[in-house]
């Protein structure tokens, strides 16, 4: 079942009625078990698929408990290595598969990846939760498990297919204490009209950017088809991404759970360690917690003298394996090093500052509206350029960026020289304006942010507005899928879904 | 009984460059200048050193967290010092 259709809607909207008309805490938990499954089941293609799905949640529980009972070094490094095997086994990394023969893993043959490869959803966000899991049990933090909790954990249908990666304590917390009292109107107002958000940002915004970076990337004749990429990719994305997570978090809040958030307006990131402490949240603070900082504790306490060098290189490491997790292939290797050279280089330049300008004029340089607008632009780019390499090919990346930046030169004589005759005098005035909303907003960004916040908290304290929103999103998205039904397109398919 | 709090304030003193610091339990990482990843790794280490606890990864991912404050580490702290 597609997050982003007219069925998934329905879906919620069912599972949300008989959850809330369900008298007990163990009837409700089994109905979220019963829709977990009902949305697991289309995912599965196959019975091989099936039949590995058992294997992987069969196997990393037997791992698991096998921490429970011996929570030492050597059993957890041993569990942690043999999940990652099977990871890298099933997930089949095009540019591994070069070099490691898989085919010469025992398996009988119709069992074969290379010639019956399986389809596991989710099998990445699998991994994930697994190991911290192991972490946490060995370190005694975990709370209690059992094969119920755990198969309810892994599956879950909020954070199946693309995360967010909510961590198991935080989980069972609201697994254990589900609330038994009627839904408060305003909540549930608010959770629709983010799911309904979710959905109009993935089928409507997401899908239109998507066809213009699809139709400029297939024509690509032109430097300002390449320019046309360079932008568009990274908004369909954007909107791709955090569409889905809107409608998963509001999924689950309809039913008193609580996800973490995955996206905090990322293209306002000032480096490219911001940007990851904004975009995708949860795998970032995965990566932050149970490999940096577990690396950087080693390193800093064993190096003290080198610990800020080791530093530097844990955060390339670090922010290097959060982009090639999605894929290794050379493009998703070349998005790595970009994106770990601009951590490493990120921390570098805040060290060389500090040693520079000193406590008060580093403040002074983090807090000077001139500097932040820059750096945004800057990072903007960077990250831009980084987005080339996310799932394509290397020769075609550069020549989407060669195209750009030809583009981008001859851009102050494109605008000297366009022509406006033509053009209606009200689209011209409405241009200049947005173009002058934008510049002021950036320019006096915190007043307009503070502004935002006001008009959100008014609309939201009052029923009334909430359900004239709920309404027009209704309409735009009923719209949308009536669209899709007659010209017979498929609803647009959530990107992460293939990590 | 030690006085966790004094002696947590002169590590974060030591370890942000920053004599002028006085804790306050409400305070979070966006009222320190520095308070980062790698700066809160490092502060952990240099309590763990100083008051001789040892942090689980979990712990300092939960200190990391937006609802978390000086109140907390001071609390998470004496736990740990009472459990011995």
């Amino acid at each position: 079942m597609a997050v982003c259709s007219l069925a998934f809607l329905f879906f919620c909207a069912a599972v949300s009625i008989v959850y809330h008309l369900a008298p007990g805490k163990w009837l409700r938990q089994l109905i979220l078990a019963c829709a977990s499954g009902l949305f697991l089941a289309p995912l599965v293609p196959d019975l091989r698929s099936w039949v590995w799905f058992a294997v992987a949640l069969a196997g990393t529980y037997v791992a698991l408990v096998l921490v429970r009972a011996r929570p030492r070094g050597r059993v957890v490094v041993a569990a942690v290595t043999l999940v990652l095997l099977l990871y890298l086994y099933l997930k089949r990394y095009r540019l591994l598969a070069e070099f490691i023969p898989f085919e010469i893993i025992p398996f009988p043959l119709a069992w074969d990846m290379r010639l019956h490869p399986v389809e596991l959803v989710g099998l990445s966000y699998m991994a994930f939760k697994i190991i911290h899991m192991l972490v946490d049990q060995w370190q005694g933090q975990l709370a209690p498990f059992n094969l119920w909790t755990y198969l309810n954990y892994q599956l879950s249908f909020f954070t199946l297919t693309a995360g967010p990666i909510q961590r198991y304590n935080d989980f069972l917390r609201y697994w254990e204490e589900i609330d038994l009292k009627p839904s408060d109107m305003r909540e549930s107002l608010l959770f629709w009209i983010r799911i309904l958000t979710g959905m109009i940002k993935v089928g409507l915004i997401g899908a239109y950017t998507e066809s213009v970076f699809h139709s400029a990337a297939g024509l690509h004749r032109t430097s300002s088809d390449a320019l046309t990429v360079f932008y568009a990719f990274p908004i369909y994305l954007y909107f791709n991404f955090s569409g889905y997570t809107d409608i998963v978090l509001g999924a689950a809040g309809l039913l008193g759970f609580r996800l973490p958030e995955n996206f905090n307006r990322p293209w306002l990131a000032r480096n490219v360690l911001d940007f990851w402490d904004r975009w995708h949240m949860s795998l970032t603070h995965w990566i932050r917690d149970y490999v940096f900082m577990a690396s950087y504790k080693v390193a800093a306490t064993n190096f003290p003298s080198a610990a800020r060098y080791w530093g530097y290189v844990l955060l390339f490491l670090a922010m290097f394996l959060a982009c090639v997790w999605h894929g290794a292939t050379d493009g998703f290797v070349i998005f790595g090093v970009l994106n770990g050279l601009g951590a490493a280089a990120t921390r570098v330049y805040g060290d060389v500052l500090r040693a520079t300008l000193g406590r008060s004029g580093l403040h002074a340089y983090m807090h000077n509206r001139t500097v932040r607008i820059f750096a945004i632009m800057i990072n903007l780019h960077y990250v831009g350029v980084s987005l080339l390499f996310f799932n394509s090919d290397i020769n075609r990346a550069q020549a989407i960026l060669r195209g750009a930046v030809r583009e981008i030169a001859h851009l102050p004589t494109t605008v000297f020289t366009y022509s406006w005759e033509g053009m209606p005098v009200a689209i011209e005035i409405a241009l200049l304006l947005f173009v002058l909303v934008l510049l002021t907003a950036a320019w006096k960004f915190d007043a307009f942010s503070v502004f935002i916040a006001r008009l959100a908290l008014r609309f939201s304290t009052r029923n009334g507005w909430l359900l004239t929103i709920l309404c027009v999103q209704c309409a735009i998205v009923v719209e949308m899928f009536f669209f899709d039904w007659a010209f017979q397109q498929e609803p647009p398919p959530v990107l992460y879904m293939a990590f | 009984m030690r006085d966790v709090r004094a002696e947590l304030q002169e590590i974060f003193r030591q370890v942000f460059d920053d004599p002028t610091i006085v804790l306050r339990d409400d305070m979070t990482a966006t009222n320190v200048e520095g308070w980062d990843s790698m700066a809160h790794i490092d502060l952990l280490i240099a309590i763990e050193r100083a008051l001789g606890v040892k942090f689980a990864t979990a712990e300092m991912s939960r200190l990391k967290q937006p609802d978390q404050n000086i109140g907390s580490l001071i609390r998470l702290i004496e736990s740990k010092l009472q459990a011995g």
